[in-house]
């Protein structure tokens, strides 16, 4: 296809914040190519126009935005892609796409876990699997639904390359979603996944009633243990305190965030069960990712392991908690 | 007329060195095209890229190293002058004066360039590397027995290079090294004309064109002259433009990755973007003036050697500068003949104590190359790599972008070299000795044991355990493809370890760096102990080795 036709923005993963962005970036003018592997939900989205159980506040998806089961479809008509999958659909999905882009091909992700003892970034993934170079990350509190409803809103995109961040400006950034930038794609999607962990400790402690102080001590120290291991892994500390990683922790106040009402409910509960029903919810695996990297590299992260201790069932709940708040004696 | 126009074409083509004689006015007159174009862009956003700022420090530099040289005042005079009238100086006088000075580095660099380096290209010698080698007359002042031939007929060659010299004839070779010893230089050369490859264009450091015993080598390899103390912005803008310039004309490059030799032998973790720089660079802008055979692939090759002949220089100088950047050694064991000798004789009486392994090429965004020289993604599927550089619908030069591709090129590339790195008994036990030196001794700092250990003795039954669990981590890492093991230490039993390190100990190295002594090894020389058993590091090993059971869950 010529390049003057590849107008068209691919986003790949019909979940609450594909479907949310396709709508959002149709909204802005754009011809939308929204990939999704499961046949009912590409069935659904296209005879409703919503998706009740999983956008409730979406009325119509955008008449621009069109739903395909197609792999090909999107590297054809596409240069700027979004893979916005769930971290188990992720490998599937893009390995069927992935033969398909080339060095033209801009990607970001907000897919925000981190994989192995060596912590591999999605970033990373994405280039060993196919043959793109130019990566993006994309992160921020950024609220489904506030993005919809048109209330303020901002993001984050790493990428060191400025033609991608350009891409995604052009893509929605407007007067209620400001667009921020920075080169250092390691520092966003480490503390895009590091904070989980702490968004879920705080989580754990108010589910645990352990108070206000309580919940202001973990917030901070989690923060700087989460700076500390992004720094060991390349990222600058720096990017830690904009919007993917201060702007993220802070998000822990909110009610609603996956990782906060996980934590919310083990604390107040005690069950780890609860894990299952928050799928977007990836503080627990990028906790057990850490632990296991940490380990190996002979590096304290106490914060870390006490929330997967907390939700592996070593240790309960309660005293993994406690023990970080307790003092010499 | 010049000695190649009286071959027959087929030999003339053999290497493009051979025009390099021809053309090399012509490129000095490109490169400082190139250097003033590349001011002007830098200097738009920053400042220390401006022409009076790369004027006044090329002028305090070059002053700083007169003086140190003792160089008489008059000789200083250009500069010094310059130095003085640069900040008051019209811009248009400033911008020629630019030019003048990159056009003395750039002539510095490749005016010199010898007949004796075309002639090896052109093949009408046979070999001049091989002469050299051969030469009994030369090499027998080094004393001792040992030449460089006997040496030569013991380096291994391993890779494709049926592959390699398939792609010679589809795109320019930049082969890209690891650096461990001054003798790579004598070994890659001689290898690359050893596997049929084309000859070389590339920056050596000027003392070893000062040094008679590599003088005549170094022009035979297609050496040009690099001054690495010329520390300065405006230096290494020329030396990267001249490297573009060479390869986009089609002459094969060889950089070493790192730019200088691996300080504690430890498997080049930083690379020199600049010069890695000029490869995408040429291979851009090759495509985006519609060259009709573009293609420059690069050739990533690891240096494996037993012993270093450098070893006490290097280790010492890593000692003294930790943490303080970079040094420039001007005299080591490369520059005493007698050790140099010893160096070789000892390796003489070793099967294959060195090795040089060309890994698998790459094109310059890191993609596999099939047999026809075409990039091929992770999936098997061919790729149009043009496309790498499309800007609203054509190839066009990105300078943002494409320093992020050589960064990238940079991370393959350091993984290849990890990948490929050959270890030998003298290397495992010495990683084993001195993790277990440091974790015994855990309350001394990092200088004290080196102070502390000497003369130290570890019984050999404990450190045949520690060599056992490093040989346990070593076969997963080597089943997975993260590492080699040499053919002695393939089988990674850890008596036969032990035995093959403690006679790598003694050999080359007085006093030897440790001995096996009644049911001890006893530690002379710890530095060394580190220095070889750094050929381990970077892989993660000594924190699974202090876990005591082989590690996370592997235990």
């Amino acid at each position: 296809m010529a390049e003057s036709q590849r107008t068209a923005i691919g986003i790949i993963g019909a979940g609450r914040v594909g479907i949310g962005l396709a709508h959002v970036v149709a909204t802005h003018g754009h011809r939308v190519l929204l990939f999704t592997s499961l046949e009912d939900r590409a069935a659904e989205l296209r005879a409703t126009r919503h998706a009740t159980q999983i956008v409730p506040e979406l009325a119509s998806l955008h008449p621009g935005v069109e739903v395909t089961t197609d792999p090909a479809a999107l590297p054809a008509a596409c240069t700027l892609l979004f893979v916005t999958t769930s971290p188990d659909y992720f490998p599937s999905v893009f390995e069927r796409i992935a033969p398909e882009l080339d060095g033209a091909h801009q990607v970001v992700h907000a897919i925000h876990t981190l994989d192995g003892t060596g912590l591999r970034r999605v970033s990373q993934r994405l280039i060993s699997l196919s043959a793109i170079r130019q990566v993006g990350v994309m992160a921020g509190p950024a609220h489904v639904a506030d993005m919809l409803a048109g209330r303020p809103n901002a993001v984050v995109v790493g990428s060191a390359y400025p033609r991608v961040v350009a891409a995604v400006r052009a893509a929605f950034a407007s007067r209620s979603i400001v667009v921020e930038s920075t080169s250092d794609i390691e520092g966003v999607e480490y503390a895009a996944a590091l904070s989980q962990v702490t968004t879920l400790l705080a989580g754990m402690c108010d589910g645990l009633g352990l108070g206000e102080a309580a919940h202001s001590i973990l917030v901070t120290r989690g923060f700087a243990e989460a700076m500390r291991v992004g720094e060991a892994f390349g990222a600058s500390p720096a990017t830690f305190s904009g919007l993917a990683g201060l702007g993220r922790t802070v998000d822990s106040v909110r009610r609603i965030e996956p990782n906060y009402a996980l934590g919310q409910i083990v604390g107040r509960t005690g069950s780890r069960s609860a894990s299952e029903s928050f799928s977007d919810a990836l503080g627990p695996e990028v906790a057990a990712a850490v632990v296991k990297a940490a380990a190996l590299r002979g590096m304290p992260v106490p914060m870390t392991q006490a929330v997967h201790d907390a939700l592996s069932g070593a240790v309960p709940v309660r005293d993994a908690v406690q023990r970080l708040l307790e003092g010499d004696r | 007329m010049s000695l190649s126009d009286l071959l027959p074409a087929t030999l003339r083509t053999r290497s493009p060195i051979s025009r390099l004689n021809d053309e090399r006015e012509a490129i000095c007159r490109e490169v400082v095209e190139r250097v003033a174009r590349r001011v002007a862009f830098e200097s738009a956003t920053r400042l220390e890229y401006t022409v009076e700022a790369l004027l006044s420090e090329a002028a305090h530099v070059e002053l700083a190293r007169m003086e140190e040289r003792g160089l008489p005042a008059d000789k200083q005079l250009y500069w010094r002058k310059l130095a003085q009238t640069v900040s008051r100086a019209r811009d248009e006088d400033s911008l020629e004066e630019l030019r003048r000075v990159s056009e003395k580095y750039a002539t510095d660099a490749i005016g010199h360039f010898s007949q004796a380096a075309y002639w090896l290209a052109t093949g009408l010698v046979p070999a001049g590397i091989a002469l050299a080698l051969s030469s009994e007359a030369r090499w027998s002042m080094l004393g001792g027995g040992g030449s460089l031939s006997g040496l030569a007929d013991r380096v291994r060659i391993e890779g494709n290079l049926e592959h390699l010299r398939r792609l010679a004839q589809r795109g320019t070779l930049v082969f890209v090294p690891t650096h461990s010893s001054h003798m790579d230089n004598l070994l890659i050369g001689w290898a690359i004309h050893h596997a049929g490859l084309p000859a070389v264009a590339y920056g050596a450091e000027v003392s070893l064109f000062d040094n008679p015993l590599t003088a005549a080598f170094m022009r035979n390899l297609g050496a040009y002259r690099v001054d690495r103390r010329l520390e300065h912005k405006l230096y290494k803008v020329v030396l990267t433009e001249l490297s573009q310039c060479l390869i986009e004309r089609g002459y094969p490059g060889l950089f070493f990755a790192a730019g200088k030799r691996s300080r504690t032998n430890q498997i080049e973790q930083q690379l020199k973007l600049g010069l890695l720089g000029s490869v995408v660079g040429a291979y851009v802008r090759n495509v985006t003036t519609g060259m009709v055979r573009p293609e420059v692939f690069v050739v990533p090759v690891v240096i494996n050697y037993t012993h270093v002949l450098e070893a006490n220089t290097l280790i010492e100088d890593h000692l003294r500068h930790r943490g303080k950047g970079r040094s420039i050694i001007e005299q080591d064991e490369f520059h005493q003949p007698a050790r140099v000798a010893r160096f070789i004789q000892d390796a003489l009486d070793k099967e294959a104590p060195i090795s040089l392994r060309f890994c698998n090429p790459t094109d310059v965004f890191g993609n596999e190359l099939d047999e026809l020289g075409r990039s091929v993604g992770p999936a098997g599927q061919v790729l149009d790599t043009r496309r790498y550089l499309w800007v609203g619908g054509k190839p066009a030069i990105d300078r943002d972008r494409d320093r992020q591709y050589t960064r990238e090129l940079g991370v393959r590339l350091v993984e290849t070299f990890m990948r490929n790195n050959t270890v030998s008994p003298l290397h495992i036990v010495s990683f084993a000795l001195y993790e277990h030196l440091r974790r015994k001794h855990g309350s001394w700092d990092f200088y004290a044991l080196f102070r502390f250990a000497r003369g130290l003795r570890i019984s050999t039954s404990v450190l045949s355990g520690e060599v056992e669990r490093l040989a346990r981590l070593l076969r997963r890492e080597a089943d997975a493809g993260r590492i080699r093991l040499s053919d002695e230490a393939a089988a990674l039993d850890p008596v036969a370890l032990l035995r093959a390190a403690a006679e790598g100990w003694a050999t080359y190295h007085k006093p030897a760096v440790a001995e096996l002594v009644e049911g001890y090894v006893q530690v002379s020389e710890p530095q060394l102990v580190y220095f070889y058993g750094n050929r381990l590091r970077g892989y993660g090993l000594e924190n699974e080795l202090a876990e005591g059971t082989g590690g996370y869950g592997h235990g």
